[in-house]
């Protein structure tokens, strides 16, 4: 959580954009357990998402002079990066392991086994948020937040209005603030 | 717009997530700039997803971040657009891929152009002296159809109830020269076969006489020398046959017979 800010976002932006490696030390310290989560969540094994994770904030380094703040918020622009790794990961690992039925059933069955695994987890505590958070919330945000479906793509897939949808993945996210506060 | 309604209307949350449009990134940048409540809403919707992610995963191992930042320092990062200053250079380079990669392609073509047209003289030479072969085994076939229609007439001559078989003997009673006859008393058919005759003085050929009514009528000449087949010469047709009588007699034949060189006779 962003508890110690020592930076502004922009000058956390400028900074890494000049090259900053104290500034890059504070944005990993800010998002390495947000991104990671986002990996875990997708590929369901830690020392894959490990690897995942640091070729994402290498990623992150590299490219950091095309991040774009008119095109949307830095944390969407490395969710994206982490999202995108992770998912391109598990389907190229799905097809080396020639897995048939290789579908985004898989992956949300995947998401739940990570849920129910016997690891031990940070703070808040995830069974707090999971024991808050109603089951469809979770389904809604799970698919929206790791899987990178819109809300329409939510709509189809669950076959469910889209206004429905709106409202679920509002409610799921008004819910995870009253709980973290 | 109601800044209530924009807030409810699901647009932050995608935005956040990464799923708003060009265009609907820009409105939430307007808006933010324009609506401090705005800004802290979006606020409040990330950190509930930072939060979301980092507690649903376990630690990060101890020295994960050591690893990373040594490896960092072996990166450099690119600080501002280089992308222009490369471009043309890019470009040069790939014209002389494509062009590289254009005269390959034709000189591979080229290759396989001549490899199949001289292919092709070859396959159309075979084509022409298979059809040659062709026609020749059609020839050939036909003859031996011929063939085997005359030795089928030929048989059929001779099974036919009709046939007499008529043995000619040496008018001479040391000799062992000899002849057989077929003859057909309805078709008037007449064959020569089984020859046994010393050959002929130079000049000179076997003649066969049909005796009708007591008088000889030529039946042809033949030859000792018989033909690929079966051992059968056909004669001319008489009807009416009572006897036959084998003569030597010039070349070609005569219209009456030398009695004095008569060598074989047998009646029917």
């Amino acid at each position: 959580m962003l508890t110690k800010i020592k930076y502004t976002e922009e000058d956390l932006i400028a900074l890494i954009k000049s090259g900053d490696q104290n500034a890059f030390s504070y944005l990993y310290d800010n998002y390495s357990k947000t991104l990671f989560g986002v990996i875990y969540n997708i590929v369901g094994n830690a020392a894959e998402a490990e690897d995942i994770l640091q070729n994402v904030f290498l990623k992150i380094w590299r490219n950091f002079y095309t991040y774009n703040e008119e095109k949307g918020r830095l944390f969407t622009w490395m969710l994206n990066i982490a999202r995108n790794s992770a998912i391109d990961y598990t389907r190229s690992r799905q097809n080396k392991m020639n897995l048939k039925n290789y579908s985004s059933d898989t992956l949300v069955n995947e998401i739940n086994k990570v849920h129910v695994n016997n690891v031990s987890y940070d703070h808040i505590g995830l069974k707090k948020v999971l024991t808050e958070l109603k089951q469809d919330h979770q389904t809604i945000i799970d698919l929206a937040y790791y899987k990178g479906y819109t809300q329409v793509e939510i709509a189809q897939k669950l076959n469910l209005p889209f206004g429905t949808v709106k409202t679920k993945v509002r409610q799921a996210i008004i819910t995870l603030r009253r709980i973290i506060k | 717009m109601d800044i209530n309604t924009i807030i409810s209307s699901g647009l932050l949350e995608s935005y956040v997530l990464g799923h708003s449009t060009a265009e609907e990134t820009m409105q939430v940048k307007d808006l933010c700039a324009k609506h401090p409540e705005i800004a802290m809403e979006i606020e409040a919707i990330e950190q509930a997803l930072i939060t979301y992610a980092s507690v649903s995963a376990p630690e990060i191992s101890g020295n994960f971040k050591e690893n990373l930042f040594s490896k960092l320092n072996n990166t450099t990062v690119k600080t501002e657009n280089p992308g222009s200053a490369f471009t043309p250079v890019r470009s040069v380079f790939s014209y002389k891929y494509a062009i590289a990669a254009s005269i390959t392609l034709l000189v591979i073509s080229t290759v396989f152009n001549v490899l199949f047209y001289s292919k092709l003289q070859k396959t159309s030479a075979e084509l022409s002296m298979l059809s040659n072969d062709k026609k020749q085994y059609a020839e050939q076939l036909e003859i031996q159809q011929s063939t085997l229609k005359a030795m089928q007439d030929d048989l059929a001559m001779l099974t036919d109830p009709n046939t007499k078989l008529v043995k000619l003997a040496s008018t001479i009673a040391t000799s062992n020269s000899m002849a057989l006859i077929y003859w057909n008393s309805n078709s008037h058919h007449t064959y020569i076969s089984e020859v046994q005759l010393p050959k002929p003085p130079e000049g000179k050929q076997y003649q066969l006489w049909a005796i009708v009514n007591g008088k000889p009528v030529d039946a042809g000449v033949f030859d000792l020398a018989i033909s690929n087949g079966i051992d059968l010469q056909k004669m001319k047709e008489i009807p009416g046959v009572q006897a036959f009588a084998v003569t030597i007699e010039n070349k070609g034949g005569s219209l009456t017979p030398t009695l004095t060189t008569m060598c074989l006779l047998g009646n029917v």
